[in-house]
C-alpha cells in the first residue's frame, strides 16, 4: 500500500521536475564568481536557430548574468546557436575538461581566469590560434603559448573612503600598504581567488621571502577580513574600514544600484608597481573540438568592437582591443600595469601553503 | 484546666475560580485525637486538608497549630515546609527513587537518632527489615504504611490524612485502620483525617466532621460529634445520607411522634412541624401482606438482605435478616421501629 | 501478501542503504584523478586544532544553553510569573529560526557601524568563537528549555509536597529530589546540543569560526575533504553511541501515583532577576534582534532606493524543493515507519529502528559532500548521454534529483519520528471491524485506516517542509547551478553584504518558519 504511495509520489516527483527543468526559475548569477552583475541589459530579440551551422558549446567558469546576452547577440550575428556549460570554478570546468579528453563535448573554454587557460595550454589541450585572431588585441595581454585570447581584464586596486583617507596619505606602492599608519584601517579577503592570485604574482615578483615579510607586516595591521570583495567596498562606504584591497569593477558595480556610495577606487601612481596587477579573462578552443569554424567565429566575436565595448560598458572591464573606450568612470592603466606571466596567478598551491601557515586560511 | 486544642479553624472561607468551596468552617481537634471529615468527593474536604497542611492559603478565616496562628485572612501565612504538620498522601507519594529507609529518614533533621529512630518506626508499622528496598517493588499496603511512618518520624504534633485508604482494598482497609488508630494513640498524635468512606470514618474518628454542601455554594460543616451521635441523629438530609444508608419521607410531627405516608414513628426528641423523617433500613420490620407495598428488588449482602420497597411515599430502604418469604415481588406490610430522627 | 511484505522490507533495506550512497561518493571522491592545478594537502598538524575548537566549542554551547535552558524550563514548568505563557512560547520561538540568519543579523548588527556595535562600540567585525557560542546557544536553550519542562511536569506533585510536608526548603528539595530525576534529561540535553554544533554549518558559516564544517566547504581537493569528513565523523560517532546507550538504559518514569497539577511558587528575588535575564537573552537576541534588524535593512534599502535581487526565483524554488523533498523524505519514511510499527519483530524492527536514525545522523556538509562526488564520480565512470546529447546525470542534477536525494537521506530520520506514533497511535481494532465486515485490505485502508492517519502525516510533512526550507549546506551545494532558493539567497547576500536582499529573504524565511512553527504547535495541542 505504502509502495504504491511511494512509486506515484516518485513518478510524480520526477513528472514535476521534468516540468521545471523545461520551465526554469528566472536565471540568476549569484554572484559566487567575480562577475560583475549586468543592470538592465537591453536583450537582443530572441535568436532563430538556423539549422545548418552546427551549435558552439561552451563551458564557462563566467557566470551566466553575463555570457548569456552577450552569446545571444553573437547568435543574432551569425546565427551560430551555443549551448553553454556553466560552473562556479573555472577550476572545475579545466578539470573537467583535461579529464574529459576526447570525450568532451566542448568546443571554447571562456575562462573567468586565464590561470587555467594557461595550465590547459601547457598540457596541449587548447588548439593553437591563428594570428590573425591573436593579432586583434593588444600586445602586452597576447599568450605566449599563442593558445588562447585574452578577451577583458580585471584590475586589483584599493578601494578606499575620500573622506577620511587623505589623497597624500595613500600609499605609493603595494609595499608601502603595510605600514604602520593604516593600522585597524585595512580590509581583505584571503579566501577570495582575486586575493589568491595576487599573492602568487606577488611571489613570483618579489619573491618567497619578500612576500612572507609583507604578509607579516599587513597582519600586524590588524586587517579586517572578508568572504568576499563586495562587503569590503560596502565596509568603506559605511565606515567599518578605510581601505580595501578588491578588484576595480566592485565600486561601479556598486554606485549603479546604490548611487550614495562614499568610496572611490586608486591605483598605485608608481610605473610597474607590483600592486597594479591586471587580471585577464579568456578564451581558448579545446583540441579535441568537432565545430573549430564556430567556436573560431565565437572567439572572434569575444575580441570584436561589439563584444569588447559590451565588457567595456556594461561590465565595467578593461578591454584587450586597442581602441575600444572605456567606461567613463573606469580611468585607464596601461602605464602602471605590472608585467606578469598569467600562468603564474594560477600557481596557488605554494600560495596556499604559505597563507596555512601565516593562519591566514 | 482545658488544655488549647492541637488545631484550632476558625470561620475559615475559600473560593477558586468559579466560585466558593469553603464557607464558615470552623473545627478543633484536641490532643490525642482523631476527627475525621466526611464528605462527598469534590465538597472541599481536599481544600480544607490541604489549608492545614499548609499548601493553600485560605482566603478567610484563621488557623493555629498547637496554639500559634499559621494563616489569617489570607495574611500571615506559614508554608508547609515550616508548619510541622505531618501529611499522608491518597497515592503514598513515596520518593521512587529512595530506599524505604531513606525515606523515612527524611524528615529527620537530628543526626544522632535518626538511624535508631527509623528502625523503631519501621518496626512499629511491621515493616522491619525492609528498609534497602525500593517503594516500587512493595505492595500498597506495605507503601501505605511506610508513607505513615515517614510523615510520624519528624514527630509531630499533628497529622493529616487524605483519604489514605482509598487505593486499598477493603480487608486491608479494616487492618491499617485499626493499626493506624492504635499508633496515633500510642504517639500522642493528633489527627485530622478526611474521607468519603463513611465506614471509615465512623469507625476509626473519635469525632466526626460532616462537611455538606452550603446554600450560597461551596462547603460547609453541617455537624460536629462523635461516630454514634452523627449516625443516630444526622442534623441534615445531606448528613443523614453521607453517615449511611438512609430513607427520608416527608412527615407531620406532633411532639413525639410523627405520621408519614407509612404510618407513624416515634422521635427521638421533640418536634412539631413539616419535616423529614429519617428511616435507617434496619429500623423497618416487613411481613407478609398481600394488600401491602411491593419489593422491587433484593439485594444479599452476607448478613442479610437490603431491599427495595415501593410505597406511596417513593422508595424505601429495608434491611431484614435472611427470610426465605421476601422476595422480588412479594408484597409487605410496613412497620417503622425504634426511636428515629428528623431533619429539615 | 507475503509478496508484499517481501516487497516492503526490499524497499526499507534499500531506503535505509542510502546512507552508503555518499560513502560511495567520498571514494569516488578519492579516486579522483588529479587536476590541473593540485593544493597543497591539509596538514594533520592543521586538523588536530579544528577537532579541539569544535569540541570546546560543541561543549561550551552544551553547557551554556543547559543552564539558560534548565532555568527557563523550571520557571515554566514551577514558577508563577506574569506574562509567563506568552514569555515562554517567545522563548522558545528561535528554534525555529534558522541559525544561519540569526548569525547573519548578529554579526551585521555587532559590527562597528551596526546598530548595536555603533551602541557598544564595538572595534572590529564581531566573528569567531565567542560570537558563534553566542548565536549557537541561543538557538539551542529552546530545545533545553522544553525538554526540561515536561521532565519536570511529568513529576509527581505529590512527592514534592510529601517532602514540604516533611519540612524540606525548596533548596533541599531540588536537591534531592528533582535533580536525581533529572540527571538522564541533562545528559540527553548535553549529547543531542553537542550533535547539533558540531554538525551545524550555516552559523559557523556566516561568522567565519573555525571548524570543522566551515573548513570542510572550504576544501580544496578530494582529500582534505575525506581527512575532514573523517574527522567530523570521528567527533560525531562517540556521541551517537553515548546518546543511543542513554535511550536504552532509560526506564520508563516509575512515578508511583496518580499525576497531578503541580502548584506554582511565584517568583521573588534573585530568582525572578535570573528567569527574567534568560528570557531576555532568547527573545532579545533570537526574536526581537532579527525580526527589528531585517524589518530595518529592508526599510532602509528602501528608503535609499537600494535595487534588489529579485526574489520570485528563490521564493519559486524554495516552493518547488521543499515540497518536493517534503514529500518524498515523507514517502520514503512510510516505509521503515510502518514497517517498524507494524510488521517487524522487536529485534528486527530495533535494528532497521538504528539504522533510518543512521542516516541522518551525518552533518549535512558532509552528506552534500558525498553526494556531490558520487555525482561527479558517475558522471566520471558511468557517463550516459540522453537522446538530446547532453549528458544524462547533467540532466538530473539540474532537475535537482540529486538535490531532493540528499534531502531524503538527511531528513529521513526526522520523517521516520514524526511518522511512527501516528502509525503506532491507530487503533487496530477499527481496521479488524472494517475487515470482518468484508472489506479488502485496500478498501480497509482507503476509507478506515489512511483517514486516522491524516492529522499525523500532514504534521510530519510540515515538520520536514520547515526543516528543508531551512537547510543551507545540502541547498548550499547541490542546488542546480543558477538556481537560488531562499536559505541560499540569504546566506549569499550575507557574504556579499548586501543587507538589503538578505533583509527580504530572511524575512520571508522567517515568516515561514515562525508561522509553521506556530501551527505546528497548536497542532499538537489541539492532538
Amino acid at each position: 500500500m505504502k509502495s504504491l504511495a511511494f512509486l506515484s509520489v516518485l513518478i510524480l516527483t520526477l513528472g514535476a521536475s521534468a516540468l521545471t527543468g523545461c520551465c526554469k526559475a528566472p536565471v540568476e548569477d549569484p554572484a559566487a564568481t567575480e562577475t560583475a552583475e549586468a543592470s538592465a541589459v537591453p536583450t537582443p530579440p530572441a535568436a532563430v536557430p538556423p539549422p545548418k551551422p552546427a551549435p558552439v558549446v561552451v563551458y564557462s567558469g563566467r557566470g551566466a548574468v553575463l555570457v548569456d546576452p552577450l552569446f545571444a547577440r553573437f547568435t543574432e550575428r551569425t546565427g551560430i546557436a551555443v549551448e553553454i556549460r556553466y560552473d562556479k570554478s573555472t577550476e572545475t570546468l579545466a578539470n573537467r575538461l583535461a579529464t574529459e579528453g576526447k570525450e568532451t563535448p566542448a568546443d571554447v573554454f571562456f575562462a573567468q581566469d586565464s590561470g587555467y587557460l594557461g595550465a590547459l595550454a601547457a598540457k596541449e589541450l587548447l588548439r593553437p590560434l591563428s594570428a590573425e585572431l591573436t593579432q586583434q588585441i593588444t600586445e602586452r595581454h597576447r599568450s605566449r603559448s599563442g593558445r588562447w585570447i585574452a578577451t577583458s581584464g580585471r584590475a586589483r586596486v584599493l578601494v578606499y573612503s575620500p573622506d577620511r583617507v587623505q589623497p597624500e596619505d595613500l600609499p605609493a606602492t603595494l609595499e608601502e600598504l603595510a605600514s604602520p599608519r593604516f593600522k585597524g584601517r585595512v580590509g581583505w579577503a584571503p579566501r577570495n581567488a582575486s586575493y589568491q592570485a595576487h599573492i602568487s604574482a606577488l611571489r613570483n615578483l618579489w619573491g618567497e621571502e619578500k612576500t612572507e615579510a609583507w604578509l607579516k607586516s599587513m597582519q600586524a595591521l590588524e586587517p579586517q577580513t572578508y568572504p568576499k570583495n563586495s562587503p569590503q567596498v560596502k565596509a568603506v562606504s559605511s565606515g567599518e574600514i578605510d581601505l580595501g584591497w578588491v578588484n576595480h569593477y566592485y565600486l561601479h558595480k556598486l554606485r549603479a544600484a546604490n548611487p550614495d556610495l562614499k568610496a572611490a577606487n586608486y591605483s598605485f601612481p608608481t610605473e610597474g608597481d607590483a600592486g597594479n596587477l591586471m587580471m585577464l579573462s579568456g578564451a581558448g578552443i579545446s583540441v579535441h573540438s568537432d565545430n573549430v569554424e564556430g567556436a573560431e567565429a565565437l572567439l572572434n566575436y569575444l575580441v570584436s568592437e561589439d563584444a569588447q565595448t559590451f565588457f567595456a560598458t556594461q561590465v565595467y572591464e578593461y578591454p584587450t582591443r586597442p581602441g575600444v573606450a572605456l567606461h567613463g568612470d573606469v580611468p585607464a592603466l596601461d602605464a602602471s600595469l605590472v608585467s606578469v606571466d598569467q600562468a603564474v596567478l594560477t600557481d596557488i598551491g605554494p600560495t596556499l601553503t604559505l597563507l596555512r601557515k601565516l593562519g591566514l586560511q | 484546666m482545658p488544655e488549647t486544642p492541637m488545631l484550632q479553624i476558625q470561620e475559615l472561607g475559600h473560593d477558586y475560580g468559579d466560585g466558593p468551596v469553603l464557607t464558615g468552617v470552623s473545627l478543633e481537634v484536641n490532643s490525642a485525637e482523631l476527627v475525621a471529615v466526611l464528605g462527598t468527593s469534590g465538597s472541599g474536604k481536599s481544600t480544607l486538608l490541604r489549608s492545614v497542611a499548609g499548601f493553600v492559603n485560605p482566603q478567610r478565616g484563621a488557623i493555629q497549630i498547637a496554639g500559634r496562628t499559621v494563616s489569617q485572612d489570607g495574611r500571615e501565612f506559614i508554608p508547609a515546609e515550616s508548619r510541622g504538620v505531618g501529611m499522608v498522601f491518597q497515592d503514598h507519594a513515596l520518593f521512587a527513587h529512595m530506599t524505604i529507609a531513606e525515606n523515612v529518614r527524611f524528615g529527620i533533621h537530628r543526626e544522632a537518632d535518626a538511624l535508631t529512630r527509623v528502625q523503631a518506626l519501621l518496626t512499629m508499622v511491621g515493616l522491619q527489615g525492609l528498609e534497602d528496598r525500593l517503594p516500587g517493588s512493595l505492595s500498597g499496603g506495605q507503601q501505605q504504611r511506610v508513607a505513615l511512618a515517614r510523615a510520624l518520624a519528624p514527630r509531630p504534633s499533628l497529622l493529616v490524612l487524605d483519604e489514605p485508604f482509598a487505593n486499598l482494598d477493603a480487608p486491608l482497609r479494616r487492618g491499617i485502620g485499626i493499626e493506624l488508630q492504635e499508633i496515633l494513640r500510642e504517639q500522642g498524635v493528633s489527627a485530622l483525617l478526611v474521607t468519603h468512606e463513611r465506614s471509615e470514618a465512623l469507625a476509626l474518628a473519635d469525632r466526626v466532621a460532616i462537611l455538606d454542601a452550603a446554600p450560597e455554594g461551596g462547603a460547609q460543616l453541617v455537624q460536629v460529634a462523635r461516630p454514634e451521635e452523627v449516625h443516630r441523629e444526622p442534623a441534615t438530609a445531606g448528613a443523614a445520607r453521607l453517615t449511611g444508608p438512609v430513607t427520608l419521607i416527608p412527615c407531620e410531627a406532633n411532639g413525639s411522634t410523627a405520621t408519614c405516608a407509612l404510618g407513624s414513628a416515634t422521635l427521638l426528641r421533640s418536634h412539631t412541624g413539616t419535616c423529614q423523617l429519617v428511616i435507617r433500613p434496619e429500623q423497618v420490620t416487613l411481613t407478609p401482606d398481600p394488600t401491602g407495598h411491593v419489593i422491587t428488588s433484593r439485594r444479599f449482602e452476607g448478613a442479610g438482605y437490603t431491599l427495595d420497597i415501593d410505597t406511596p411515599a417513593g422508595p424505601l430502604l429495608a434491611w431484614t435478616p435472611p427470610d426465605p418469604t421476601l422476595l422480588r415481588g412479594v408484597r409487605v406490610a410496613i412497620q417503622l421501629e425504634g426511636k428515629h430522627a428528623t431533619v429539615d | 501478501m507475503k509478496g508484499l511484505k517481501i516487497a516492503r522490507w526490499v524497499g526499507a533495506v534499500g531506503i535505509v542503504s542510502l546512507v552508503a550512497l555518499p560513502i560511495v561518493g567520498m571514494i569516488f571522491a578519492h579516486a579522483q584523478p588529479p587536476g590541473l592545478v593540485t593544493p597543497p594537502p591539509l596538514e594533520w598538524g592543521r586538523v588536530w586544532p579544528l577537532v579541539l575548537r569544535t569540541l570546546l566549542l560543541a561543549f561550551g554551547v552544551a553547557a551554556a544553553s543547559l543552564l539558560l535552558g534548565t532555568v527557563l524550563g523550571f520557571a515554566q514548568a514551577r514558577m508563577a510569573y506574569r506574562g509567563r505563557r506568552v514569555l515562554g512560547v517567545l522563548s522558545i520561538l528561535p528554534l525555529a529560526i534558522p541559525s544561519y540568519l540569526i548569525a547573519a543579523i548578529v554579526r551585521e548588527s555587532m559590527a562597528p557601524n551596526g546598530p548595536l556595535g555603533s551602541l557598544l562600540a564595538t572595534e572590529s567585525v564581531f566573528t569567531g568563537m565567542g560570537p558563534a557560542a553566542l548565536v549557537l546557544t541561543v538557538a539551542c536553550t529552546p530545545y533545553v528549555q522544553v525538554l526540561v519542562a515536561s521532565a519536570l511536569t511529568r513529576f509527581p506533585a505529590a512527592e514534592e509536597e510529601a517532602a514540604r510536608a516533611l519540612g524540606a526548603p525548596p533548596l533541599r528539595r531540588f536537591r534531592s529530589l528533582l535533580l536525581p530525576r533529572l540527571r538522564p534529561t541533562f545528559s540527553f540535553a548535553l549529547l543531542l546540543v553537542s550533535l547539533y554544533v558540531i554538525s551545524d554549518f550555516g552559523a559557523v558559516a556566516v561568522l567565519d569560526c573555525p571548524v570543522l564544517t566551515w573548513e570542510l566547504y572550504q576544501a580544496r581537493g578530494a582529500r582534505d575533504a575525506i581527512v575532514l569528513g573523517f574527522a567530523i565523523m570521528a567527533c560525531v560517532i562517540p556521541l551517537l553511541a553515548l546518546l543511543r546507550l542513554l535511550a536504552g538504559s532509560a526506564r520508563p518514569e516509575r512515578s508511583l501515583g496518580a499525576p497531578r497539577m503541580h502548584s506554582r511558587t511565584p517568583l521573588r528575588g534573585t530568582g525572578r532577576f535570573a528567569v527574567l535575564l534568560a528570557h531576555a537573552i532568547q527573545i532579545g537576541v533570537g526574536v526581537l534582534l532579527p525580526v527589528t534588524v531585517l524589518c530595518g535593512w529592508v526599510f532602509r534599502g528602501w528608503m535609499n532606493d537600494v535595487s534588489f535581487a529579485p526574489l520570485e526565483g528563490p521564493v519559486l524554488n524554495t516552493a518547488l524543493y521543499t515540497i518536493l523533498g517534503a514529500s518524498c523524505t515523507l514517502a520514503c519514511a512510510a516505509i521503515p515507519a510502518w514497517l517498524v510499527a507494524r510488521d517487524a519483530s522487536r529485534r528486527a524492527g530495533n535494528v532497521l529502528e538504528q539504522a533510518t536514525y543512521l542516516t541522518s545522523a551525518v552533518p549535512g556538509i558532509l552528506l552534500a559532500f558525498g553526494v556531490l562526488h558520487l555525482l561527479l564520480g558517475l558522471q566520471r565512470h558511468a557517463p550516459w548521454t540522453l537522446a538530446t546529447g547532453e549528458g544524462g546525470w547533467a540532466t538530473l542534477e539540474g532537475m535537482g534529483v540529486f538535490l531532493i536525494l540528499a534531502y531524503v537521506m538527511r531528513f529521513l530520520g526526522e520523517g521516520y519520528a514524526a511518522l511512527k506514533p501516528a502509525i503506532l497511535g491507530l487503533d487496530l481494532r477499527q481496521e479488524e471491524s472494517a475487515r470482518s465486515l468484508g472489506a479488502s485490505r485496500w478498501r480497509t485502508f482507503r476509507r478506515v485506516t489512511w483517514p486516522a492517519l491524516i492529522p499525523g502525516v500532514t504534521a510530519a510533512f510540515l515538520l520536514l517542509f520547515l526543516s528543508i526550507a531551512k537547510e543551507l549546506p545540502v541547498t548550499l551545494m547541490l542546488t542546480p547551478l543558477g538556481e537560488q532558493t531562499l536559505a541560499y539567497r540569504v546566506f549569499d547576500a550575507q557574504q556579499e553584504a548586501s543587507l538589503m536582499d538578505v533583509g527580504l529573504a530572511g524575512l520571508l524565511l522567517l515568516c515561514l518558519a515562525v508561522g509553521m512553527q506556530l501551527i505546528l504547535m497548536r497542532w499538537r495541542r489541539h492532538a
